[in-house]
């Protein structure tokens, strides 16, 4: 606990729009222990593209207006673009999540493979690096290439190293990149729904491999998804998020055991399963950016919301030892430092209705 | 299942009106946030205001109809003649005044007629493609390659010189952009879904092209008709500065300045002013084009 | 529900080797009845264009939807189901086969009658954004098939456009909208009233939460329950999220590469998949509960991705990926087994004759 690889502190990000300025993150904490997989969970405009983005330093449009990205130790916002630059691939890379525009599609595989080896992390290359270059021997990058696409389970490497992309499959060119990620053997691995994009099938293949390599290397991995199925298998500790802020997050299968803040279970509810029907969904939609509502930006759209919830923020609390949720239907103390004087003073609505009614939960257990 | 039908249109109408304010509000909004092209707007709307009150604004009216006083000729600008006399004594602020007109009707003609073939067949070439794509696209290929002062030239020699053949013979040639705008829009817009699902609706090819279509690619054609505009009114001044163009004595911008070239030395302000004017026209409209790019690109998404 | 949902093997029950599929579902008087449909997309070569081969998009398929049903079709990119459902329609047209839709026969019909006949069979597509016209307001997009069939005055219209939005569970506000102003499931509800406006008797539904996120699913497949039930709607739900079509779905066909590999009766495929293909899909489903886990059979991974529909494997088409293949795959496609009275599969391993080779348990 005391020393993880990554660790944000009340991150907020805005932007500018024509409509005023959105506060699309709103103080965001996040920790990830060296060797663990962490998931972001959350739906299309809940702000977990931009939470990596801003980690990574790839969105220099964004106002960054408050908070500390610390990454062992050393905080990336304080560092000048060089230094960040020189991380990435490095310390830190990222699949992302389109296999099909991700490649450069006029280079072949090994060409990209090989500039990130000869390249990643220099701010600038001077033209006697570039000549020197020229005349260097490739053959042993050319093997560190072959052998990381060995590794991502393609079974003709050398073909595919030799291969432009378009040439490549959807499952195939995801596997490449992945091998480009881990190519500078980075610590931490940001994963941008890497199987979104291509059938049930190939993901599954593409999750079993990335669970395996991680292992293997010993790498840390954020993970972000808006399918809880997949972040159950992925994950070992779960937030979810819903309009810039993280408003549950436990050890996953603590989280699947017993979910508790409304909108985390509202999702669960949403997902068709094959063991019984589709539910009821969420209704409503995300409050908008740029006039966020003052108290629990869930509220509008809650089942159990009051008029405490309106007027009130809920930050996160602990409601059990390794479990927080940002919801005034529990107590708790607070999940985060900062947070210390406020809670106190927060409203309690519950007990949750669920807990209160009957003793069965409806999300069911094992 | 709904309410008395009086009830309800009075109602909707309403909507229909709120919802369209709402719309020039936020459009009004983003383009005030643009200087430039608030700035551009002032200086069409003053030319606009111009050309429409030439006869109470210009102090000599009667000079931009040709009315000649050699007592005044080439004098300098003066309290009495702010941008002074030509070489035939005639106010040139007032024949200035009234080149605006000759000037906004020139783009206006031109465009329109430049846009409605062009828009028609760059339409059809898109939708149809195959081989009616390709005759099309050969055929503004051709029109394309002939420089239009040179179609301009040969239009003029088969008649004579005249502001009216001058529009006809720019229009002629304008069109081949409008249809190559156009066809490569309908191309990107002919792979959106709604094109699919008004087929299977059971539409048919006019109502795809014209009520699916075009109104998509209505956001480009003005931009580019309000850029062209000012490249218009430059094209058809060049014609008149050859004497292809607008004959003496109307008051033309472009056949201003060439009458005033040969004095540039002595006479300095005839062909300044006139040329201070194509300058002023062409950067006004330059500004709303790019002005209403953005706005537009943004409504689109 | 009464006996275990999956055996830990692999085991077929023998059937009968029927010629055509639709055998099994000889329903009396079907609104649907597609009979041997195909769709083949030629690939020409060279200069002059000549015609080389043609990618079997959708191969010989036939089914039956009674009235008022839906059949779920499933399959992975690439699987032929959005070229099934847009040949159905006629967006595209057939290569061969007949669709018949509430007895008339669709595939035969061009000119004035097909578009008389368009206003009996609507789809809703996939990506909500693009398939609503963003220079149009909403109630100009839903009126749009009215106007086309020339149905009703302008007033009758307007109207009528509200009775849709209330039906869609939209307030009358969003007429004068534009599309931009909507959230996607809001724009895809805009796009199942465009949809139903002509009162139609078949829908295609092509994904049609596919691009939503899954707190706005629910309500939109609870809407189109609403519509089904309201006006005897007849769907065809194309899907590659088997846990939607197991609760949208009476039946189900699952392709691939262009050809049903199985189809049945929705609960007795999902409880007991006969096809190895069918018990791959299932096994790859990422779930949230333990009893969707229970579901799942014995865990199934297969090799590699569905192939080129241009390099189709020689004999069954799956082969390639199949963990089950042996000897006889190679060389002749499988006819389709009917495995017992609710669906069929099309597998060697159902034949008698090969009871005892088959269903080995490796390769």
């Amino acid at each position: 606990m005391s020393n993880p690889l990554l660790e944000v502190k009340d991150l907020h990000v805005e932007f500018d729009t024509y409509d005023g300025t959105a506060q699309v993150i709103n103080g965001i904490d996040l920790i990830v222990e060296r060797g663990e997989t962490v998931a972001i969970v959350g739906e299309s405009g809940c702000g977990k593209s931009v939470t990596v983005k801003t980690i990574l330093g790839l969105l220099p449009e964004a106002d960054i207006s408050q908070g500390e990205i610390l990454y062992k130790g050393e905080n990336l916002l304080e560092l000048s673009d060089a230094k960040r630059h020189a991380r990435r691939g490095k310390e830190m890379s990222m699949i992302m999540q389109n296999p099909m525009s991700a490649i450069n599609p006029v280079f072949t595989v090994g060409e990209q493979m090989l500039d990130v080896l000869k390249w990643q992390g220099q701010h600038r290359v001077g033209i006697t690096d570039w000549v020197r270059d020229k005349f260097r021997s490739e053959a042993e990058l050319r093997e560190r290439a072959i052998d990381m696409l060995e590794q991502v389970d393609i079974s003709a490497p050398e073909r595919v190293f030799e291969s432009y992309p378009v040439e490549l499959s959807g499952g195939m060119r995801q596997r490449v990149l992945i091998a480009i990620a881990l190519l500078l053997e980075p610590d931490f691995l940001i994963a941008d729904e890497p199987g979104t994009a291509l059938d049930v099938t190939t993901e599954a293949n593409i999750l079993e491999l990335l669970d395996d390599i991680v292992e293997e290397h010993d790498t840390s991995v954020l993970y972000i998804t808006h399918d809880l199925g997949v972040a159950r298998e992925i994950s070992d500790q779960l937030n979810v998020m819903y309009a810039g802020e993280i408003v549950e997050t436990a050890p996953t299968e603590t989280l699947f055991e017993d979910p508790q803040h409304p909108y985390t279970r509202g999702l669960l509810e949403s997902i068709p399963q094959l063991s019984r029907g589709i539910g009821a969904g969420i209704p409503g939609k995300l409050p908008d950016y740029t006039d966020p509502p003052t108290g629990c930006r869930f509220a509008d759209r809650c089942p159990h919301a009051e008029t405490e919830c309106r007027e009130v923020v809920p930050h996160l609390r602990r409601t059990e030892p390794e479990h927080a949720a940002a919801c005034h239907l529990f107590e708790g103390d607070p999940h985060l430092d900062r947070h210390q004087d406020a809670v106190t003073e927060f409203p309690y609505i519950g007990p949750p209705p669920w807990q209160a009614d009957t003793d069965e939960t409806e999300v069911d257990v094992r | 299942m709904s309410t008395d039908t009086t009830g309800a249109t009075i109602d909707t109408d309403q909507l229909a009106k709120d919802e369209r304010r709402e719309r020039i509000k936020r459009a009004w909004s983003r383009l005030s946030q643009s200087t430039l092209s608030l700035v551009g707007f002032a200086m069409i709307g003053l030319l606009f205001i111009i050309a429409i009150f030439a006869p109470v604004i210009a102090p000599y009216p009667e000079d931009a109809a040709g009315a000649i006083d050699f007592s005044r000729a080439s004098q300098a600008p003066s309290l009495e003649h702010p941008m002074g006399t030509d070489t035939e004594g005639r106010d040139i602020l007032s024949r200035v005044i009234f080149g605006t007109r000759i000037a906004l009707l020139m783009g206006f003609v031109v465009l329109s007629i430049a846009i409605s073939i062009g828009v028609t067949l760059g339409l059809i070439a898109g939708y149809m493609g195959g081989k009616t794509n390709a005759v099309i696209m050969r055929i503004t290929d051709i029109f394309l390659a002939i420089p239009p002062t040179l179609l301009a030239l040969a239009v003029i020699a088969a008649t004579r010189p005249s502001l009216w053949y001058a529009m006809i013979a720019i229009a002629a040639s304008w069109w081949t952009w409008y249809a190559r705008l156009i066809q490569g829009e309908v191309l990107s817009i002919k792979e959106n879904e709604f094109i699919e699902a008004s087929r299977s609706l059971g539409a048919g090819w006019f109502h795809i092209t014209f009520r699916e279509i075009l109104p998509n690619a209505i956001g480009p054609i003005t931009v580019k008709a309000t850029l062209d505009m000012g490249f218009v009114i430059l094209v058809g001044a060049g014609l008149a500065f050859l004497g292809l163009g607008a004959q003496e004595p109307t008051a033309d911008w472009g056949l201003m300045i060439a009458t005033g070239r040969a004095h540039v030395r002595t006479y300095w302000w005839i062909a300044t002013f006139p040329g201070l004017a194509i300058s002023f026209a062409v950067l006004g409209f330059n500004l709303v084009g790019d002005g209403l790019r953005d706005v537009l690109d943004v409504e689109v998404e | 529900m009464s006996q275990p949902l999956h055996t830990d093997r692999f085991e077929y029950a023998p059937g009968d080797q029927i010629q055509d599929e639709i055998a099994v579902f000889d329903d009396k008087d079907p609104l649907l009845r597609v009979e041997n449909l195909s769709k083949h997309f030629p690939i020409y070569e060279g200069i002059i264009k000549r015609q080389v081969a043609a990618v079997r998009a959708v191969d010989d398929v036939s089914f039956t939807v009674p009235r008022g049903q839906t059949f779920g079709l499933v399959g992975e990119s690439g699987s032929g189901k959005t070229t099934l459902g847009r040949s159905i329609l006629r967006i595209t047209d057939p290569t061969h086969g007949t669709v018949e839709v509430d007895g008339t026969d669709v595939t035969s019909l061009s000119g004035g009658a097909l578009k008389k006949q368009r206003k009996d069979m609507q789809m809703v597509f996939q990506d909500p954004s693009s398939s609503l016209n963003p220079r149009k307001t909403i109630k100009q997009i839903i009126e749009t098939p009215m106007k086309i069939h020339d149905i009703g005055s302008a007033g009758e219209r307007a109207q009528r456009v509200e009775e849709l939005l209330e039906m869609v569970d939209l307030p009358r506000e969003f007429m004068y909208k534009y599309p931009s102003s909507l959230s996607g499931g809001q724009k895809q509800r805009v796009g199942i009233a465009r949809a139903v406006a002509v009162n139609p008797k078949l829908v295609v539904l092509d994904e049609p939460t596919s691009a939503l996120d899954v707190s706005v699913q629910a309500r939109v497949i609870e809407i189109l329950n609403d519509l089904q039930k309201r006006f005897d709607l007849t769907y065809i739900f194309i899907s590659h999220d088997l846990s939607l079509i197991k609760n949208v779905s009476d039946r189900i066909g699952v392709l691939y590469l262009g050809r049903f590999v199985e189809t049945g009766d929705v609960d007795s495929v999902f409880q007991d998949p006969q096809h190895p293909y069918t018990r791959a899909l299932l096994s790859a489903i990422p779930t949230v509960t333990d009893e969707d886990r229970q579901y799942k059979p014995p865990e199934l991974t297969l090799e590699g991705e569905i192939p080129d529909p241009r390099e189709k494997p020689t004999g069954c088409a799956f082969r390639s990926r199949c963990p089950e293949a042996f000897e006889p795959c190679a060389e002749e496609e499988p006819a389709m087994y009917q495995t017992d009275s609710t669906r069929c599969s099309r597998c060697y391993l159902h034949d008698e004759a090969y009871q005892d080779t088959g269903g080995s348990d490796d390769q």
